[in-house]
């Protein structure tokens, strides 16, 4: 367990600057996704981290030690990489002890250890196998094996499920979340999937073209996003992010008047970009508190538990939500309801928040 | 439903494939025999005295096995001496290509530095020169260093000619290898080099045998330069040997195919060992494909 403290952190390729000084404070045993779309720097972050990538300015340390001179093996850490990088010419055992033997550690403490934890990932019955002949899910559990054996003081992840299927990175997901919770060691975990990073971290750090535009817990970026893009990112679906028209009773949305109670500053005549998650748009007979607007019903979707609703107000489309019982037909106006307790306010040039 | 009652389709599509399956059986043996008829008729005429090797009609066995030939090349240590000076070149040449070739293809395939490209063109138009138009100036080189009537003059000749090859050939290999293996192995604990050998090597063998494979063969098969850098008897390899049975007045073709067989032996040898490693997709299974 150690903590690790990135600050200032730039990455140049050339002339062209992917990561423009980004601070992370990560606690020990803390669960720590970066999150973002591609491109966005989580990668490369992980990678200077993992020592793979050169540092062009700022400062990575981890426990009391500024790691940005050493090399890989002196860092303390073990990756887990998105296609697995098992040496295919290694049986299980071979792989996960590779890096024990490299480090000259006795072969009964090495053998020790690579049972134990093959025990734990359920791995003992396929340590004589080759990775060929290993399924998916096998394959990432002794990647992830191979990290284990090492007890590194911090863990870094990329995109580790990226390439399973749906049903078998719920469970890996599972999987590590237990693992964490075992371990208790720090971990850095890269991926695209804001479920992956909703459901597995403490902390969450959203990226976006080489810099950081928010951190925090998976509440607090969820429910209290800084800015648009943040609010856009977070959630499936997607928040409904509209650009609006302020009026004196509220808002304009499309043809219709949506009163509401909007943040001190804003003024009519101003342009927002008003955010609502679609589980604050309901029926209205399911949301009594709410602002009834009845507008043209173009879609549902039945995902079983519940509906999704599509519907138009004036050019712009929006998602509602609805039981899954609930009976609507598409092409119908319908009654709906915004619970705008919980609707967001952005500024339409900068996207920041407007509280 | 029986083939009787299959639609009409259905029994065209079948007698289309047969004939297409017996097409390329025809043209397979076809190309087999023009390959393996020089082969056939060399070890026939080892087992004929000289005296039968143009008898008509030909026959590929006579009525007793000549294997006076086998014998003389067998007992003189001259010819012996060819064998062991070839299969000293030959290994030489081989391990030194591979050792050189895949340090040098490592680097080509796993770093870029300043003139890296050019350097790599330069390895490929090698091969594009004419061996023969360097026959004078590398004879000049080779008395210049010394290494005139020596094996180590061949060995050193050759490499010129097979590292290039050695290079291009395991980069191609190295260049299929994903970096997540570097990776991965560099954070275990790896040194560069200790990538190269513990994790690429291994992946890469298919590779580097094709390459020991090709290199044995082109030392072992050499004649003109073989011929030209050396003089003395003790010097002389397998197919300059034989060369050598061609004399003045008459040719012992028993002696001379019975050297021959013996000279491919090995090689024939080495192809059958080797087949049996380079197997494809020895690098499967260890990323996601």
């Amino acid at each position: 367990m150690s903590r690790i403290e990135i600050s200032n952190l730039v990455k140049m390729y050339g002339s062209h600057k992917a990561l423009h000084g980004i601070d992370i404070s990560i606690q020990p045993g803390e669960f720590c996704v970066l999150v973002g779309p591609s491109g966005c720097g989580k990668s490369t972050t992980l990678r200077m981290v993992a020592g793979l990538e050169t540092i062009s300015g700022g400062e990575i340390a981890i426990g009391d030690r500024v790691v940005n001179g050493l090399r890989p093996k002196e860092r303390g850490i073990a990756m887990v990489f998105q296609n697995y990088a098992l040496y295919p010419a290694k049986t299980v055992r071979g792989n996960m002890a590779f890096s024990l033997k490299l480090s000259k550690m006795p072969k009964a403490e090495i053998d020790r250890r690579v049972n134990e934890v093959a025990e734990i990932l359920e791995l003992t019955p396929l340590l004589d196998r080759k990775p060929a002949a290993l399924s998916g899910g096998q394959r990432q559990r002794v990647a992830m094996g191979r990290a284990i054996v090492r007890d590194p003081e911090v863990f870094l992840f990329d995109e580790p499920l990226s390439n399973l299927d749906a049903k078998l990175r719920g469970q890996m997901r599972a999987e590590i979340k237990r693992l964490h919770q075992r371990l208790e060691n720090t971990i850095i975990y890269v991926t695209h999937d804001q479920v992956e990073a909703m459901t597995l971290a403490d902390r969450i750090v959203i990226m976006r073209d080489g810099r950081i535009e928010q951190q925090g817990t998976p509440d607090a970026v969820f429910h209290d996003p800084d800015t648009v893009f943040v609010a856009g990112f977070m959630g499936s679906p997607p928040m409904n992010l509209v650009d609006c028209m302020v009026t004196p009773g509220g808002l304009r949305l499309g043809g219709t008047e949506l009163a509401c109670t909007l943040p001190e500053g804003l003024r009519a005549g101003d342009r927002v970009t008003f955010g609502i998650r679609p589980d604050d748009i309901r029926p209205a007979a399911d949301l009594p508190g709410g602002v009834p607007v009845t507008l043209p019903v173009d879609l549902i979707e039945q995902l079983g538990t519940e509906k999704l609703v599509h519907f138009r107000a004036g050019p712009h489309e929006l998602i509602g939500k609805t039981g899954g019982r609930v009976d609507l037909a598409e092409g119908t106006e319908q009654r709906l309801a915004f619970d705008m307790a919980h609707a967001f306010f952005f500024d339409a040039e900068t996207g920041q928040r407007i509280r | 439903m029986t083939d009787a009652a299959a639609p009409r389709h259905v029994v065209d599509e079948e007698r289309q494939r047969r004939w297409r399956q017996a097409a390329i059986y025809a043209a397979l043996a076809l190309v087999t025999f023009v390959m393996v008829f020089p082969v056939l008729w060399m070890i026939s005429v080892s087992l004929k005295p000289t005296t039968e090797t143009f008898s008509l009609p030909p026959r590929l066995l006579p009525d007793d096995l000549h294997w006076g030939g086998y014998a003389k090349v067998l007992t003189d240590p001259k010819f012996r001496t060819f064998l062991l000076n070839s299969y000293l070149v030959g290994l030489a040449v081989t391990g030194l290509s591979l050792v050189i070739g895949t340090l040098a293809a490592f680097g080509f395939s796993r770093y870029r530095f300043f003139g890296d490209r050019v350097a790599k063109l330069f390895v490929i138009t090698t091969q594009m020169v004419p061996t023969i138009t360097l026959l004078i100036p590398y004879f000049g080189v080779i008395v210049f260093l010394g290494l005139y009537d020596t094996l180590w003059g061949l060995v050193l000749t050759y490499l010129t000619f097979s590292l290039p090859y050695a290079i291009i050939m395991m980069n191609g290999y190295l260049d299929t290898i994903p970096k997540d293996f570097d990776e991965a192995a560099t954070i275990d604990g790896c040194t560069p080099l200790g990538v190269l050998v513990r994790v690429l090597l291994p992946v890469a063998l298919p590779g580097i045998i094709s390459t020991a494979v090709y290199t044995f063969l082109l030392a072992w098969n050499e004649f003109l330069f073989a011929l030209a850098l050396t003089r003395s008897m003790d010097m002389r390899t397998v197919p300059v040997g034989i060369s050598m049975m061609v004399g003045e007045f008459g040719l012992k073709w028993d002696e001379m195919m019975a050297f021959s067989v013996i000279g491919s032996l090995p090689v024939l040898i080495l192809f059958m060992l080797v087949q049996r490693f380079v197997v494809s997709g020895l690098a499967a299974g260890g990323v996601k494909g």
